[in-house]
């Protein structure tokens, strides 16, 4: 065996090959332990599981309208039904300011009454989606130069005077499901268009492309909510086949469902759990954003200004659209 | 050779830890909240999606390609719920 003593050179070369293996084994450990690291940063990553999302997707949606709206069932009493008409006017207001008057309430109950004792026929998903279209294009027609600067506001999210700057000036314009980038310019040119070639051979164009988003998001609620709380909605849309329902809708459901289309309201969340969902999202844009983010409370979450979601509804879901919306739903349930 | 050897195995032993892409993760936020996030890649390509903060708080960017600064991800808004597309 060789020692120093004898060969210095050659324990130099041994001592720097031991010393590369050192170097080495180090370098390797530290890239085995970032190698480490970033799999177990993947394998902490909780991949979407597509199931398991829309479980919990459905569970929300029954804590909210599962939970909070009564509907009558056939047979009820006349108190029954103006509860049940009272239960999906406080739970749109709770959600959005939007309140129905008296008289449109009234209304809504004796309609929902005949539904229900048979007298008149239930909405079929395919006449509500008629229904929704027509209600749509006819208020868009109606729509004043301001009206469709204050929609356009509204569709550019939520705002208030404390709001970071990085929230403001939003280049495109929101509703779930749709991110549409758009200048306020040319999306009022559009509508105005719309507005304004509703009558002529053009408006028929514009009324087939409405029709087509209306029906499409219309089955994407119908099947969402059929699903989700089969008891309250499964009758109009039936979840198994994905298509529509032997039953039909009553008209008090016909308006919570174009309330959740106009708001853009899935409907999800009882009030509890909605206040905590928008405290969570306060908390999260102000860690994010490093500058406080407006709190939830005095805000709706969904409607003008909507804290969630904001969307014209003080235009779309006005007592004279509603009341539209309830004009068709009778003509079309006449036996 | 047995240096370029060991240079070798060591330069490939650091590329594989590395990787081309990296999980950006963020903590303190309340469960089951979705945001829509976004982010501009290398290419000058705006990167969008939508997740959900995990059950520990955690909100968890996958695929994010390693040239980005996780610190640039910005949140867009809250969305009411996670639709699966």
């Amino acid at each position: 065996m060789l020692t120093r003593k004898e060969s210095p050179h050659m324990w130099y070369v041994i001592t720097l090959v031991r010393r590369a293996r050192h170097f080495v084994l180090v370098l390797g450990v530290l890239a085995l332990a970032i190698a480490g690291l970033s799999i177990w940063r993947s394998a902490a990553i909780q991949k979407d599981n597509p199931a398991e999302m829309k479980r919990q997707f459905h569970a929300r949606i029954r804590d909210g309208v599962g939970r909070e709206v009564k509907f009558a069932s056939p047979g009820d009493p006349a108190g029954a039904i103006h509860a049940s008409v009272n239960s999906v006017d406080n739970f749109i207001f709770k959600r959005s300011g939007i309140k129905l008057n008296g008289p449109t309430k009234n209304r809504i109950a004796e309609m929902e009454r005949r539904a229900l004792t048979g007298t008149t026929k239930r909405v079929s998903a395919a006449d509500l989606g008629d229904i929704l279209a027509a209600t749509l294009l006819e208020r868009v027609s109606s729509l004043t130069d301001d009206e469709i600067l204050h929609a356009d506001d509204c569709l550019r999210g939520f705002k208030a005077p404390d709001l970071p700057q990085r929230y403001r000036g939003r280049s495109a314009i929101h509703y779930p499901g749709y991110l549409i980038p758009i200048s306020t310019e040319k999306f009022v040119t559009q509508v105005k268009a719309m507005r304004d070639q509703a009558n002529s051979p053009l408006g028929e164009v514009y009324r087939g492309a409405v029709r087509n988003v209306v029906d499409d998001h219309s089955q994407k609620t119908l099947s969402m909510l059929s699903e989700a709380v089969p008891e309250q909605f499964g009758g109009g849309w039936d979840a198994n086949t994905n298509s529509p329902g032997t039953v039909g809708f009553t008209p008090l459901q016909a308006v919570l469902i174009a309330y959740s289309l106009a708001g853009g309201d899935y409907l999800s969340d009882s009030e509890a759990n909605l206040n905590k969902y928008l405290l969570g999202i306060q908390i999260g844009l102000t860690r994010i954003s490093g500058e406080p983010y407006p709190r939830p409370e005095g805000h709706f979450a969904y409607g003008v200004n909507g804290y969630l979601d904001s969307t014209p509804l003080d235009l779309v879901f006005d007592e004279r659209t509603v009341n539209r919306l309830l004009d068709r739903i009778e003509e079309r349930s006449a036996q | 050779m047995r240096k370029t050897f060991v240079a070798l195995l060591t330069t490939v032993m650091l590329l594989a830890a590395c990787g081309g892409t990296k999980t950006c993760v963020a903590s303190g936020f309340t469960p089951g909240v979705v945001y829509e996030y976004s982010y501009v890649d290398p290419d000058g390509v705006t990167q969008y999606g939508s997740l959900t903060v995990a059950g520990n708080g955690t909100l968890s960017v996958p695929n994010v390609d390693n040239g980005v600064n996780c610190n640039d991800i910005d949140l867009e808004r809250a969305l009411p719920v996670y639709i699966a597309n």
